[in-house]
């Protein structure tokens, strides 16, 4: 068995300053598990603690101004006692693209994932180019052997019916019907569709109204000739992770990472609602476009993995109080509980301290928050980069220097791994290779403010 | 956040956790308890909340000085996005509005970074400019050219890009212009928006919306219920358009009022102790019309359905004495003269 840690870092270096909040969460007994692959220690109650944090815990009575408000999200970093059980299909391009050397990759990738799964697992795989394939519908992995046939026989065809593809694979998710499993779609493809429905927004909505039942999205592009802003696009509307994998070889090995962290989530379905106080108006949320029932903002959430941190930033328009303490927002986070296995909600308030004196605000400030800040700038810097090569109104070596600038706030924010992303994209630039591909997956980590 | 003085910890009765429940998105949540009065907004709370329902003010502190002002920002205009009712107040002086580091944000791709700005003059007049957006902008329908500034009339409905309606509310301005846009509206049966610019676009805010009918107490001096155009939900949450915080009878969602052309249909959403029309229990999520002096009981109180005698503007507080425009004097039944009394 491999070791089942989450690739991409171990979240043990940019927690310092980081405080929860006593008693939201606390570390339960320990406990026995029944997955006898997993290693046990100890069970948290819940899966996730929540904090609601006021970017300054003052406000200037009888003033306006505009406030930050950060609802920081932590799953509880402890060894679960068990893995909620997946429900995956993989929805592969099969059109004349793929022929040769990406299909042989994509059959080692199912076999991957075959390999990866347990009897407990629900696997369905389907494949598209003019006409869609279910080539093996959504079964527990009991027979590996027979499974990996079904995968051999892929062959390649002639166009590309994304649309098709994805909705029957969405539609094996669908027919399983068992509670608590993560059900997800992996789509993987290298070009433009070419058949079926090929607009962006009917994609797109068709996407959204899997995810409103419960089926999350990763989207996975390969080589030079997908459209990103499509892909990017089906994850992002999702909530479900983006790759860009630029060599055939390469997809065995994201194929295995996104299985590996599909197993570590420990919260399905989260979403904020924030509900504002009388004279407190949002102003946005970063990142993503919530949903605003007049005082009531929600906002959809990627699920979560063990370990990992979601921070949702918005800003609020703080309209004139008098000198007092107010709770200006509640928030409440809803999702589905790997640990106790059912639906739970957390709620924590924002307190404000309303009052005179001008010398107490500068005090109150909040540096996680003014950090969130600071990395959600450079998501919207990056996106303006980005548009601006497209429109070609930027020169390369702006482009270079503006790159260079947004990297270094990100290092300094402790953002390691988009740091690199940057990195590999303006080596990438240098050689005259493409970046855009990259570069958007990059915004749209930034954008779901998850870190680990 | 748990910054609060101590002294101020130790008057609190009930634990966070209490406070919650009577907050909870649970509509069987419905307690039994008195009543406090919020000294800032005086919204009545339940005693086992902990803050405000509506302002959020830590209920058992005290206001240490109050607000300079009185009224806050009463004479300036407002710009009201329709779909999710946020109102911008636009102050003197010009007003960014866009998708990014402007005053007014609005979330839609559609929109430009910096798409157009208003201008609000020393004399009161509005000013609307296109900053030669993408995807352009309309005032009642007409696309605006841009950087050529236009004038704003009271009610000007404003779409940016493929956005929802953003409708322009002048101080002062609001009663003539709703009672007119009423009166366009009897006699128009559906306002195509892109043909006719309007003098008063009939997209009024929530607050100066027209009311239609009342729920006047039947006994007791609980206060009158509007019903406005639309959609009305009442429930002692604050979250609803009418809130009963005082009756702890009455579910966090109790009841919502919808109004088109035709009537009013009541819809009890699910009410732990039900509602009744001509004391009869009615059916939970199952619309029914109310017709005039119907009576509802929601919670421990009576009231009497009534029809409104003739639009009346609400501005912000008090009932304001209507305005009787000409045309809608034609307009008004002389039925409801007689009913009302």
């Amino acid at each position: 068995m491999e070791d089942r840690t989450q690739q991409v870092g171990d979240g043990g270096g940019n927690e310092v300053t980081r405080q929860m909040l006593p008693g939201s969460a606390t570390v339960g007994v320990t406990q026995m598990s029944g997955d006898p692959m997993r290693t046990v220690q100890g069970v948290a109650t819940r899966a996730l603690e929540m904090e609601c944090i006021p970017g300054n815990r003052y406000g200037l009575a009888g003033e306006r101004s505009n406030l930050h408000l950060l609802m920081l999200i932590k799953s509880v970093n402890l060894a679960l006692g068990r893995r909620m059980p997946l429900n995956v299909c993989l929805v592969i391009d099969r059109s004349g693209s793929m022929e040769g050397e990406p299909l042989d990759y994509v059959k080692r990738a199912c076999g991957y994932v075959v390999d990866l799964m347990e009897p407990t697992d629900v696997l369905s795989i389907v494949t598209f180019e003019e006409q869609v394939d279910v080539v093996m519908p959504a079964r527990r992995v009991v027979n590996k052997t027979l499974i990996k046939e079904h995968i051999q026989r892929i062959q390649p065809g002639n166009t590309t019916n994304l649309y098709d593809g994805l909705v029957t694979g969405c539609a094996q998710v669908a027919s399983v019907h068992a509670e608590g499993m993560v059900n997800r779609v992996l789509l993987l493809t290298d070009g433009e569709p070419t058949s079926g429905i090929r607009d962006f927004a009917s994609i797109v909505n068709q996407v959204a109204e899997q995810k409103s039942r419960g089926i999350t999205i990763t989207a996975l592009g390969f080589g030079s000739e997908y459209n990103e802003e499509l892909v990017a696009g089906i994850a992002r509307r999702s909530g479900g992770n983006y790759y860009y994998i630029q060599r055939p070889d390469l997809i065995p090995e994201v194929f295995r990472r996104e299985l590996e962290t599909l197993m570590t989530i420990t919260a399905k379905n989260p979403r904020i609602t924030l509900q504002l106080a009388k004279w407190i108006q949002l102003r946005q949320v970063y990142g993503t476009m919530p949903a605003i029932q007049g005082r009531n903002i929600e906002v959809g959430l990627p699920d979560i993995e063990r370990g990992s941190i979601i921070s949702t930033l918005v800003e609020l328009e703080v309209d004139r109080h008098p000198a007092a303490a107010f709770r200006i927002a509640r928030a409440q986070l809803t999702y589905d509980d790997a640990v106790s296995n059912r639906t739970e909600r957390i709620e924590a308030d924002a307190i404000l301290d309303f009052t005179s004196d001008r010398s107490r605000i500068a005090d109150g400030e909040n540096a996680v928050v003014q950090r969130e800040l600071e990395v959600a700038l450079a998501s919207r810097n990056l996106e303006k980069t980005l548009m601006g090569m497209r429109t070609q109104q930027i020169a390369s070596p702006t482009v270079l220097s503006e790159m260079q600038r947004t990297r270094t706030v990100l290092l300094n924010q402790g953002k390691t791994q988009e740091a690199a992303d940057l990195q590999a994209a303006m080596d990438s630039i240098r050689q005259g290779g493409e970046i855009e591909k990259t570069l958007i997956g990059t915004i749209y980590n930034l954008d779901r403010g998850k870190s680990s | 956040m748990n910054s609060l003085p101590e002294d101020e910890r130790t008057v609190i009765i009930n634990t966070t956790s209490t406070a919650t429940i009577a907050t909870a998105d649970d509509t069987d949540a419905t307690q039994i308890g008195g009543s406090v009065v919020c000294a800032v907004c005086q919204a009545p709370n339940s005693t086992l909340d902990r803050y405000c329902v509506d302002c959020g003010f830590l209920l058992s502190s005290s206001v240490i000085e109050p607000m300079p002002e009185e009224e806050k920002g009463e004479a300036n205009p407002y710009l009201v996005e329709q779909a999710t009712g946020r109102r911008f107040e636009l102050q003197r002086g010009v007003i960014s509005i866009g998708r990014e580091r402007c005053d007014i944000l609005l979330m839609d791709k559609t929109i430009s970074r910096r798409h157009c700005q208003i201008t609000i003059q020393e004399d009161g007049a509005v000013l609307f400019e296109d900053l030669n957006s993408t995807n352009g902008s309309t005032v009642d329908g007409v696309r605006i050219a841009p950087e050529q500034p236009v004038t704003l009339h009271h009610g000007a409905s404003i779409r940016l890009g493929s956005s929802g309606v953003l409708t322009l509310e002048l101080p002062g301005q609001s009663s003539e212009a709703t009672i007119q846009s009423v009166a366009m509206e009897k006699t128009e049966v559906a306002e195509s928006e892109a043909e006719t610019p309007m003098e008063g676009a009939p997209e009024a805010s929530e607050e100066e919306q027209i009311v239609v009918a009342w729920l006047r107490p039947t006994v007791g001096n609980a206060p009158d219920v509007k019903i406005t155009e639309g959609t009305v939900t009442i429930g002692r949450r604050a979250s609803n358009k009418v809130v009963l915080a005082t009756d702890p009878f009455v579910s966090g969602r109790h009841i919502e009022l919808k109004t088109d052309n035709i009537g009013t249909t009541i819809t009890d959403v699910g009410s732990t102790n039900g509602t009744l029309v001509n004391e009869n229990k009615i059916e939970p999520n199952t619309p029914q019309l109310l017709l005039d002096g119907d009576t509802v009981t929601i919670g421990q109180t009576t009231y009497r359905y009534e029809t409104a005698e003739i639009p009346i503007n609400m501005g912000d507080e008090a009932e304001v004495e209507p305005k009787q425009a000409e045309s809608t004097e034609e307009e008004s039944d002389s039925k409801n003269e007689s009913e009302i009394e």
